[in-house]
C-alpha cells in the first residue's frame, strides 16, 4: 500500500514541478497572444493555463494507477510476467519519502485554503454586521471612497459612503455592474483556485502570475459594464475613482508590486482599444479544450515509462525485462 | 508598516460576531449593564450571560468600549464611534490590499497603490477626451 500511495505521490510532484516549470519558460510567448482576446476568454485561458500544471499532473497520474485506463493508453511491454502493472517504487525507504512530500504539499494547500476561507468570513461578518444592506450592496458609513465584493462561493458588494457621496448615478451604476460581474464570474473564488494551483511557484514569478490574472479579471469586468454603459463611461468612471482615491490619500506608497504598475492606465487603454480584442469563435475554444484532453490521454503512455525508467534508475533494480 | 499575523488575527483590528454584536447594542444605547447588553443582542444568537460579560471585559481590555461602576455592576459604553471602527477596519483593508494578502478574498474596484502621479491622469483624461471626439465625429458622419 505505501509503495502505490508512495509512487503516486512521487511521481504527481515531479510531473507537477516539471509541468510548471514548462509553463513558467512558455508563458512570455503565451501572454501576449491571452492579452490580445477579449478578457472574459482571455481570463478564462489564463486561469486554464496556470491551473493546468497542477491538473493535468494530478489527472494523468490518477490515470497511470487505473488499471483499465492504463491498459488503454499505455502500450504494451513485459517485464519479468507480462501483466498488467502500474509504475511501482520497490524500496521502501524511497515510498515513504515521496508520500511524506505529498502529505505535506497537501496538507499546505488544506491550511492554506482553510486559514483564507476563515479570514474571508471573519472580514464578511465584520463588514455584514457594521454596514447596512442597500438593495444589491451594503453601504459602509467610511470616508474612504473605497468599493469592493468580498466572498467567494456567494460574495456581496460593499460600498463605502465615501464613494456614494462622490459618484453621480451613472458612476454608482457602473461601479456596481462591474462589481456584480466579479459577483457572477466568482473572481475570488477563481483568484484562489489559481493561487492553489500555483503554490509550487513563489517570489516574482507567483506575484506576476497573480497580478496578470487580477488585471484580466478586472479588465473582464469592466468590458461587462461598458456592454450597457460603454467604453469611454466606464474609463471615465476608472479614472475618476482613482482621482478621489488620490485626492483622499487612501493610496498606499507604490512599492512591493512590481507587475501591478499602472493598472488602472493599463484597463484604460484596454477599454479605449477594446475594439482590437479578438473574441475566439465556439468552435476553436472547443478545439483547444478537445487538444488539451488529447495531449493529456498522449501523456500517459510516456509518463509510464518515464516513471518506470526513474524508478529503475534510482533504485538500481533491472524493472525493464523486454 | 503592517507587522505579519497569523491568519486567524489578519486585521490588526478583528473583531468576534459576538464583540461586534456588544458593540453594535452600546451604539444604539450607550449606558447599559451585562444583562441588559445580553436582552439586546438578537435572540437567534443569544449567548449566555457569562460569555457577554466576558465579551464586555475583552472589549474593555482593547479600549473600545468604558465603563462606570454603578451599585454592583458596571455600566457599558462605547469609547469608539461606529465611523471611527469601520475607519480603522477600511485602513485594515487597504494596506492588505496593497500587500496581497487579501487578493483572493476581495476585489475592489481600483487598485489602492499610489501608480499615478497628476500628470499621468491628465493624460489619460486628454486620450478618454480624445477618443469620445473622434467617436463623436464618427457618429455625426454617419
Amino acid at each position: 500500500m505505501i509503495n502505490t500511495v508512495g509512487t503516486f505521490s512521487a511521481i504527481w510532484l515531479v510531473l507537477w514541478i516539471l509541468l510548471s516549470i514548462l509553463f513558467v519558460i512558455l508563458y512570455p510567448l503565451v501572454r501576449p497572444r491571452l492579452f490580445a482576446l477579449h478578457p472574459r476568454y482571455g481570463s478564462a485561458l489564463l486561469l486554464g493555463y496556470w491551473t493546468a500544471p497542477f491538473l493535468v499532473s494530478l489527472l494523468s497520474t490518477l490515470f497511470l494507477f487505473m488499471p483499465t485506463v492504463e491498459t488503454l493508453l499505455v502500450n504494451t511491454h513485459c517485464h519479468s510476467d507480462c501483466q498488467s502493472h502500474v509504475p511501482l517504487i520497490d524500496s521502501a525507504g524511497l515510498a515513504w519519502f515521496g508520500f511524506s512530500v505529498g502529505s505535506i504539499v497537501m496538507i499546505f494547500l488544506l491550511v492554506q485554503f482553510v486559514s483564507t476561507m476563515f479570514r474571508s468570513l471573519q472580514l464578511r461578518k465584520q463588514f455584514n454586521i457594521l454596514g447596512k444592506a442597500k438593495g444589491e450592496y451594503y453601504a459602509i458609513s467610511s470616508a474612504c471612497p473605497l468599493v469592493f465584493t468580498l466572498g467567494w462561493w456567494q460574495p456581496r458588494i460593499y460600498v463605502s459612503d465615501g464613494l456614494l457621496k462622490s459618484c453621480t448615478e451613472t458612476d454608482l451604476s457602473i461601479i456596481l455592474q462591474h462589481e456584480s460581474a466579479h459577483k457572477e464570474r466568482r473572481d475570488n473564488l477563481r483568484l484562489l483556485l489559481a493561487r492553489l494551483c500555483s503554490a509550487i511557484l513563489s517570489g516574482p514569478l507567483a506575484r506576476r502570475l497573480m497580478t496578470d490574472l487580477q488585471l484580466m479579471t478586472e479588465q473582464a469586468c469592466d468590458f461587462r459594464a461598458a456592454e450597457k454603459h460603454g467604453h469611454i463611461a466606464v474609463a471615465e468612471t476608472l479614472l475618476k475613482v482613482k482621482r478621489l482615491l488620490m485626492a483622499k490619500s487612501v493610496t498606499v506608497p507604490f512599492s512591493s508590486l512590481a507587475f501591478a504598475e499602472r493598472e488602472v492606465e493599463t484597463r484604460i487603454m484596454a477599454l479605449l482599444k477594446a475594439g482590437t480584442r479578438i473574441s475566439p469563435r465556439p468552435w476553436q475554444m472547443g478545439a483547444l479544450g478537445t487538444l488539451a484532453v488529447i495531449c493529456l490521454l498522449l501523456l500517459i503512455s510516456p509518463l509510464h515509462h518515464g516513471s518506470e525508467w526513474v524508478i529503475t534508475f534510482l533504485t538500481d533494480s533491472p524493472l525493464h525485462a523486454h | 508598516m503592517i507587522r505579519k499575523r497569523s491568519s486567524s488575527n489578519i486585521l490588526p483590528n478583528t473583531l468576534g460576531e459576538l464583540e461586534l454584536l456588544v458593540l453594535e447594542a452600546l451604539w444604539q444605547q450607550p449606558h447599559l449593564d451585562a444583562k441588559m447588553v445580553c436582552s439586546r443582542i438578537p435572540s437567534h444568537k443569544q449567548p449566555s450571560l457569562n460569555t457577554v460579560q466576558s465579551t464586555l471585559e475583552r472589549l474593555y481590555k482593547k479600549g473600545l468600549v468604558d465603563r462606570i461602576k454603578n451599585g454592583h455592576a458596571y455600566s457599558y459604553f462605547t469609547s469608539v464611534s461606529r465611523s471611527n471602527l469601520l475607519g480603522r477596519l477600511m485602513g485594515d483593508v487597504i494596506h492588505l490590499l496593497h500587500d496581497g494578502r487579501l487578493e483572493t478574498i476581495l476585489s475592489s474596484f481600483v487598485n489602492v497603490a499610489a501608480d499615478l502621479d497628476e500628470r499621468s491622469l491628465n493624460d489619460l483624461e486628454a486620450l478618454i477626451a480624445r477618443k469620445k471626439r473622434e467617436l463623436g465625429e464618427g457618429e455625426g458622419e454617419r
